[in-house]
């Protein structure tokens, strides 16, 4: 990647002031991956991925298409954007453009600079596109089939939609869930989900294969055309379903975790995999891993870090768990066990108040239903524990901020701060309208209210004032030693816990890219900071 | 017509009909309690309804009666004549003249047989099986095959397994307690009753006993209600033992073996199998050391017990993954084993799926890693059905072919699962039996079979007892087999898993050649020009009276390569060469074929070839790999094919070697400042120049890059310096991934493991005063809290309970230590070695970290060449401060109490205003006390180390802040002297 100018000017300027490191530098970016400077990609989750004919890669997503240029193992920056009211609901190549899915149905072609509506489903279905060329088999009755229940249809070059097909009817409790044209003969494969997966083909002329190894068992999430052969992603793996399924070894291995929910893939030049999901578009790389991820993080609640570098930050209306590595590079895939994305509680429907690392594990309190969770993302698969209630006093109802330690939990509820076990004296008549909340260790809390930054010692059963800093702060984070804040001016700044004595400071816009921050948090000697501007993490250095 | 009409007519047609009864069809064998037949025995099925028209003619009974694959055998139309109950019921003999399986499908009108347990609905099944009065008694080292599962009388000789699992659970066995086997050993034997018991032996039709064999396993599953697991990582009876858990374990092994060596002396070898799949996390929810430490407890009393003892583990649940084994030996688990055992599920067919790799990849592994090959033991190996028939043909084939894969691969022995349906949570259908007894989940009293019960019976009978010669694995990409060698009687067992039939040719010669199908029925074969042609499909073939000179260990054969192992470098040429002889009575004229690996993506390489009777000859092939290709294994294959037809094949392996290869990373110092190191080595004898790459995992700015150039075989160091000071811990090892970029080659990737962890040099020693004199200039590493706790972790409150500021530095003469401890209650009650139960700093260092050193097996001159490693925990006890050497590296330097002249140590404790106290450590280890002599600056030493709490005497164990990994020389960290 190429240090962008003002990234540059910002180290010429530091090695201009007599080689002394600054207190606070810009490091880097997490989570987002265009460059700094450049227009960020808004989005978390991508709905489809496509390669067209001139060979460029085209991600859909909720804000409609946006193309990249795919050049070796660098990695690609966002090029043309067409945007699409409702969103993308599958994206698929015809060989030469693409064929996009809207949300409500609706069928657009588009060769690269603007979409043409070609017709309409009867709502967003999975469907399998032809090439352009192919008439054989199935091809030949339009330009692209879709699987509603039971039924394939087919939508045809005048953009009525007929059904070709009614499909025998699936065991109870199971359906067809994906559709594929084979491209070598026109055969059509189509995919049965859980509990009987399956794997059904119907030849050219219509007729059920029933050899070769067809019907095949086993989970499919996926079916996707490369322009030679059919492959069906499922079970982690890529598997070329050729004709004599029974002589196909076992597929293209990957290191793919269970639950990403692919929503599309697509094969470039280069015989590279990208997969659209719950990630963003990701690349399968070499070695069968993900080794590279276009997209944004949205924007961001809360940030939390553990100390082994692992990051988890609150997303999509703090509804999703996020895991980020902080020495990951821009584009890296984000960090994943199994069975993401991850919903506060497991509950696709919470939302969480307030996030928080207490020295043992990350707590989530959840909005509204003063509920405390211990929240587990190195153990997220099968049979793991990933979210148990939280152990200790239940939390407040209209909790807002949550800060924790191996003994102590601080909440602000209703305006109001309290601590668990109680602590008393000092520190009612010390704090004014309470806003934020961070431990810097198990001994000091800090509180922003209305009258700045406020330093409390805890032991047991007492609780009292410290020091006291005149200060707006946004954003507050702490650990043993620092606390940093986030002014309402753009203004980060670090202090010293000991005496609330600042220690150094740095405007947010000269960051490349600029910064509206919504998160802060503290690892070791880094700020992490959310920008909801570049949907995007900001890593800082600190030198005192 | 009106939609009402068609109702009207329909209700018409009903209303003709009288009101009748439900029609009730049932049927059974003459053997209806296990429907298991003995070649030879007449078989009859007979069928009763219930609820026909009183004194009325009915529909006929159909009876249509096929085999495995559907396939008509007999059929018959029964007429029905109701008596005067509505009921009926007739006898009919049933085809039972070849060995296999059978299915009758019986339909009365709409009635059929009703589903029975876990038998669907429409039929019933029975099989006819080779007598077993005519199979050999095979001793337990010549016996392949095992199932498990409860049986009936008979079952195990009809299928002819030998090999049973007796359930040795620790938590069974020893009831309440974890110390009460012997106890109750000596009440049963009181009763009369044998403790541990395994099966007794079956029973031939004759009465004659049908010998089985035990493994005893679960050596280690405890009672959860015992406590002596560690808190969280107990599942399924597994987990980390607690020092008395260690204890206790240690005691009953040393019971358990010394009662089994005593019950059982007729076995040559008494295997244990110690644990039951401790898979993370269901099955054990430790980390692998811990695993590693049940295994070195278990070896060392089993076989301190029972002289015969052979332990095996630990019983991995899936067909192996070398990546799951390399995590055990990191921690020295096969030091432990005598043998490994595995569960090999995978799914079928369990070609495709990698079964045959995976089996060939552990065996490299081992020969590579270990040095040597364990004997293997596959202990469970099934597939569910679901209950669903159209499954039950995949089952007999995938497991019948992934049995003779065990055998074929070298698998000391192989068990099925299971003798018969159960249902346990979603499990249902792994039977090789239906489950026919609505009253019984396990052990049902009546059972019938499914088409893997003769198929089984039939592969034991022809191969039990057979070891195997060869994997025939070059008649084409989805055909395969093995030949198998008892003396002088050599089988071939051959499959093709593709789905089309595949014609093949063998050579093959002699009269008593007979070719088997998978049931068991032979045929005679028919020979032409000394090949025996077959067709191959997913049942697989089995060919006795296979001459020995041909197949066998000994044989003659056409084509033998003149190497099996081969390496290649990317981008250069490679020659295979291949011996070639012919048969003395005739000659040979032929095409011989070098196909390579798919994967690189090469042609094939053909040679035309013909030689005269008796004679050899030599033929090099020659191959270019491409400068893409993937180091690491590639199989190549030699065809040699007559008259179109292939009559001999042989494989390869070439190992695709990387050029320039990554021999050590590590923290260094270069004009005085902190800098990484990549050692690199050239190994194709090519000058060679790029880019070395570097990434600290988890650490930003991690990332460093710098140029090489190597001399053709050299070896060079690659100086990488960070911009800015890294942002590590220096006493955790960090992961890091090193890439080789040379323009025009793939990238070569490699991981390694990295410390920052540097001694400071000292100018003069530290004086020993309590407030570390001489320490100023020295850094310190501070620990305290959760993140640095490494025993019992749920003790910790955090810094108040206890943190540690810790040094280390060097001269010539010592290496040394200081470590202040703030703790809020000092407490260390004893002297001596048990010092490490309280509150004291255990402190590990090899001076040979690093160096692979080989041991000869031969204990005198082993013992001045293991690596030397010193443990010494120092502790400020009743009797003053104190140094114990716990663990000694040289006869000469024996464990026990260090005398202050040979270790000078202060250890000082001052109490704190506010509670708690603080403890100064300061020691000078001399070099040679460690078994070294002066270092050099730059040399790297491995440390790890504990600093150990309690508050109580009382407490029966420390909690532990640490540093590395105490106990486990492969996972120390390193520690630079620095200049």
């Amino acid at each position: 990647m190429t240090i962008p100018a003002r990234a540059l000017a910002l180290l010429l300027a530091a090695a201009l002031a007599g080689a002394q490191e600054p207190a606070l530098r810009w490091s880097g970016v997490l989570g987002q991956s265009q460059p700094p400077e450049a227009a960020p990609l808004p989005w978390l989750e991508a709905t489809g991925v496509a390669v067209d004919g001139a060979g460029r890669l085209w991600c859909g997503a909720a804000d409609g298409l946006t193309s990249f240029a795919l050049e070796g193992e660098e990695v690609p920056a966002a090029g043309v954007r067409i945007p699409l009211a409702g969103g993308i609901a599958a994206l698929h190549g015809d060989g030469e453009g693409l064929i996009a899915v809207a949300g409500d149905g609706g069928v657009w072609r588009c060769d690269g600079t603007e979409l043409l509506r070609v017709g309409t489903l009867p709502r967003a279905l999975p469907v399998a596109v032809r090439r352009r060329s192919d008439h054989r088999g199935w091809a030949r009755h339009g330009l692209l089939l879709a699987l509603d229940g039971n039924r394939v249809l087919a939508l045809g070059e005048d953009g009525r939609t007929v059904q070709l097909h009614e499909l025998p009817p699936p065991p109870a409790g199971s359906a067809y869930t994906a559709i594929g044209l084979d491209p070598a003969d026109g055969a059509l494969v189509v995919a049965r989900g859980w509990p009987h997966p399956a794997l059904l083909r119907l030849g050219p002329e219509g007729t059920p294969c029933l050899g070769d190894g067809w019907p095949r068992e086993g989970l499919a999430e996926l079916l996707a055309s490369d322009g030679v052969a059919l492959w069906a992603l499922g079970g982690g793996r890529f598997t070329r379903l050729a004709a004599n399924l029974s002589a196909t070894r076992a597929g293209q291995g990957t290191a793919w975790p269970w639950g990403l929910y692919a929503r599309g893939a697509a094969r470039d030049q280069f015989g590279r995999w990208w997969i659209a999901g719950t990630q963003g578009v990701v690349r399968l790389g070499q070695g069968g891993r993900l080794d590279l991820r276009l997209g944004g993080i949205g924007a961001i609640a809360s940030l939390a870090a553990a100390p082994d570098g692992t990051l988890v930050a609150l997303a999509q209306d703090a509804g999703r768990l996020l895991r980020l590595d902080i020495a990951a590079d821009p584009a890296a895939p984000l960090a994943c066990a199994a069975n993401e994305p991850w919903r506060v509680g497991g509950n696709w429907q919470a939302r969480a108040a307030a996030l928080a690392w207490d020295g043992q594990g990350f707590l989530v309190a959840e909005r509204g239903a003063a509920r405390l969770w211990r929240f587990d993302p190195w153990h997220t698969g099968w049979r793991e524990s990933t979210w148990l209630p939280a152990e200790g006093e239940p939390l407040p109802a209209g909790t807002t901020a949550l800060a924790a330690s191996p003994r102590w939990r601080w909440t602000i509820a209703d305006g109001r701060l309290a601590a668990s076990p109680a602590a008393v004296a000092g520190t009612t008549e010390a704090v004014q309208q309470p806003r934020l909340l961070a431990m810097a260790d198990d001994r000091m809390v800090l509180v922003a209210d209305r009258d700045g930054l406020l330093a409390i010692d805890q032991a047991e059963g007492q609780a009292r004032p410290r020091w006291r800093r005149r200060t707006t702060a946004n954003l507050l984070a702490a650990q043993a030693g620092i606390a940093a804040t986030c002014s309402p001016d753009g203004r980060l700044e670090i202090w010293h816990t000991r005496d609330g004595e600042p220690c150094g400071s740095l405007d947010l816009d000269t960051v490349p890219g600029g910064c509206r921050p919504t998160a802060l948090a503290l690892w070791r000697s880094w700020v992490l900071v959310a920008d909801g501007r570049g949907q995007r993490v900001l890593r800082f250095r600190i030198r005192i | 017509m009106r939609p009402l009409l068609p109702a009207l007519l329909l209700g018409l047609l009903t209303a003709a009909e009288p009101a009748t009864t439900a029609v009730i069809l049932s049927g059974s064998t003459s053997k209806p309690e296990r429907n298991v037949f003995i070649a030879g025995e007449a078989v009859t099925l007979r069928f009763e309804v219930r609820g026909l028209p009183p004194g009325r003619e009915a529909d006929p009974l159909q009876l249509d009666i096929v085999d495995e694959d559907d396939r008509a055998v007999a059929s018959q139309r029964l007429p029905v004549r109701a008596d005067a109950d509505g009921g009926w019921s007739a006898s009919v003999p049933a085809p039972a003249g070849r060995l296999g399986f059978y299915r009758a499908r019986v339909r009365l009108g709409a009635a059929t047989l009703p589903r029975l347990v876990s038998r669907p609905a429409g039929y019933l099944t029975y099989a006819v099986v080779g007598d077993p009065a005519t199979r050999p008694l095979l001793p337990p080292g010549e016996s392949l095959f095992g199932l498990q599962g409860s049986t009936w009388p008979g079952l195990a000789a009809c299928l002819g397994f030998r090999w049973t699992l007796a359930n040795f659970r620790w938590g069974e066995l020893a009831g309440k307690r974890p110390e009460g086997f012997p106890a109750r050993r000596d009440e049963a034997i009181a009763a009369g009753r044998r403790l541990p018991a395994t099966r007794p032996a079956d029973l031939l039709p004759d009465g004659r006993p049908w010998t089985l064999y035990p493994i005893a396993t679960r050596i280690v599953q405890v009672d959860p209600a015992w406590k002596v697991l560690a808190p969280g990582t107990e599942a399924h009876g597994h987990g980390r033992l607690t020092a008395e858990g260690e204890e206790l374990f240690a005691a009953h092994c040393r019971s358990l073996a010394a009662a089994w060596a005593a019950d059982e002396r007729d076995l040559p070898e008494h295997l244990y199998e110690v644990t039951w799949e401790p898979v993370h996390p269901w099955g054990f929810k430790g980390e692998p050391q811990d695993l590693a430490r049940v295994y070195a407890i278990a070896h060392r009393e089993l076989h301190a017990g029972d002289a015969r003892a052979r332990v095996i583990g630990p019983c991995l649940a899936d067909a192996p993954v070398v990546a799951d084994y390399e995590r055990l030996h990191a921690h020295r688990l096969f030091d432990h084993v005598d043998g490994i055992s595995f569960h090999p599920y995978i799914a079928l067919p369990p070609e495709p799926n990698g079964l045959v790799e995976r089996m060939r990849a552990l065996r490299t592994w081992m020969r590579d890693r270990l040095g040597r090959e364990l004997p293997l033991y596959a202990t469970e190996q099934g597939y569910s059905t679901g209950e669903q028939e159209a499954k039950e043909l995949l089952q007999a084939q995938g497991l019948v072919r992934g049995q003779l894969i065990m055998i074929g691969e070298g698998c000391r022995l192989s068990f099925g699962f299971y003798t018969h349906d159960y249902i346990m949570g979603n499990e249902r259908g792994y039977g090789y039996q239906y489950n026919l007894d609505p009253r019984q989940n396990w052990n049902p009293a009546v059972t019938g079979p499914k088409p893997v019960l003769p198929a089984f019976a039939a592969m034991t009978r022809l191969i039990d007892g057979h070891r195997p010669v060869q994997a025939i694995d070059w008649l084409g990409d989805t055909a395969m087999g093995y030949a198998y060698q008892r003396g002088e009687q050599v089988v071939l067992a051959l499959w093709d898993w593709g789905g089309r039939p595949r014609p093949v040719d063998l050579p093959m010669a002699g009269p008593a050649v007979q070719v088997h199908d998978w049931m068991g029925n032979p045929r005679p074969a028919a020979l032409r020009d000394g090949l025996l042609h077959l067709d191959l499909g997913p049942a697989p073939l089995y060919v006795t009276g296979v001459p020995a000179r041909l197949w066998g260990a000994g044989a003659l054969r056409p084509l033998t390569p003149a190497a099996t192992r081969v390496d290649g470098f990317p981008g250069a040429p490679l020659t295979i060469a291949a011996e070639l002889h012919s048969d003395p009575d005739a000659g040979l004229e032929g095409v011989l074929t070098l196909v390579p690996d798919p994967a690189l993506g090469l042609a094939p390489v053909e040679r035309s070839l013909r030689l005269a009777p008796g004679q050899r000859s030599r033929i090099d092939l020659e191959l270019g790999l491409p400068i893409a290709a993937e180091p690491g294994p590639h199989p190549l294959n030699l065809l040699l094919t007559v008259q179109g037809r292939v009559v001999a094949g042989a494989g390869v392996l070439l190992t695709v070697r990387a050029p320039v290869v990554v021999a050590a990373v590590g923290s260094t110092f270069a004009d005085g400042t902190a800098a990484l190191q990549v050692t690199l080595q050239e190994r194709q004898g090519r000058p060679a120049q790029g880019r070395v790459q570097l990434v600290v995992a988890g650490v930003p700015e991690g990332r460093l890059e710098a140029p090489f150039t190597l001399a053709a075989g050299a070896t060079g160091r690659v100086l990488l310096r960070p911009a800015a000071a890294l942002d590590v811990d220096a006493l955790r090892t960090y992961r890091c991934s090193v890439a080789v970029l040379r323009e025009g080659l793939p990238a070569l990737r490699s991981e390694h493991a990295l410390c920052f962890a540097r001694a400071a040099r000292l100018p003069r020693p530290p004086v020993h005063d309590g407030r570390l004199g001489g320490w100023e200039a020295v850094p310190a590493w501070n620990l305290h809290g959760r993140s640095w706790a490494v025993r019992k972790p749920e003790r910790c409150r955090g810094r108040d309970d206890l943190a540690v500021s810790l040094r280390y530095g060097w001269d010539a003469q010592h290496l040394h230590l200081a470590a202040v401890v703030r703790d809020d209650a000092h407490c260390q009650p004893y002297d001596g070695f048990p010092t490490w139960k309280a509150d004291c700093l255990q402190i590990a260092i090899d001076l040979d970290a690093g160096r692979s050193i080989e041991l000869t097996g031969n204990e005198l001159i082993d013992a001045g060449r293991r690596a030397r490693v010193t443990e010494i925990d120092f502790a400020l006890t009743p009797l003053g401060p104190q140094a114990y050497r716990t663990v000694s590296c040289r006869p000469a330097l024996p464990a026990g109490l260090i005398p202050p002249t040979d270790l000078p140590l202060a250890i000082t404790r001052t109490a704190l205003t506010g509670g708690g106290v603080e403890l100064v450590y300061e020691a000078s280890i001399p070099w040679r006390l460690l078994g070294g002599e002066a270092p050099r600056a730059g040399d790297e030493i491995g440390i790890a180390g504990t600093v150990n709490d309690i508050d109580e005497a009382a407490e029966q164990e420390p909690w532990a802040l640490g540093w590395f990994t105490l106990k486990d020389p492969a996972r120390f960290g390193r520690l630079v002297l620095a200049p």
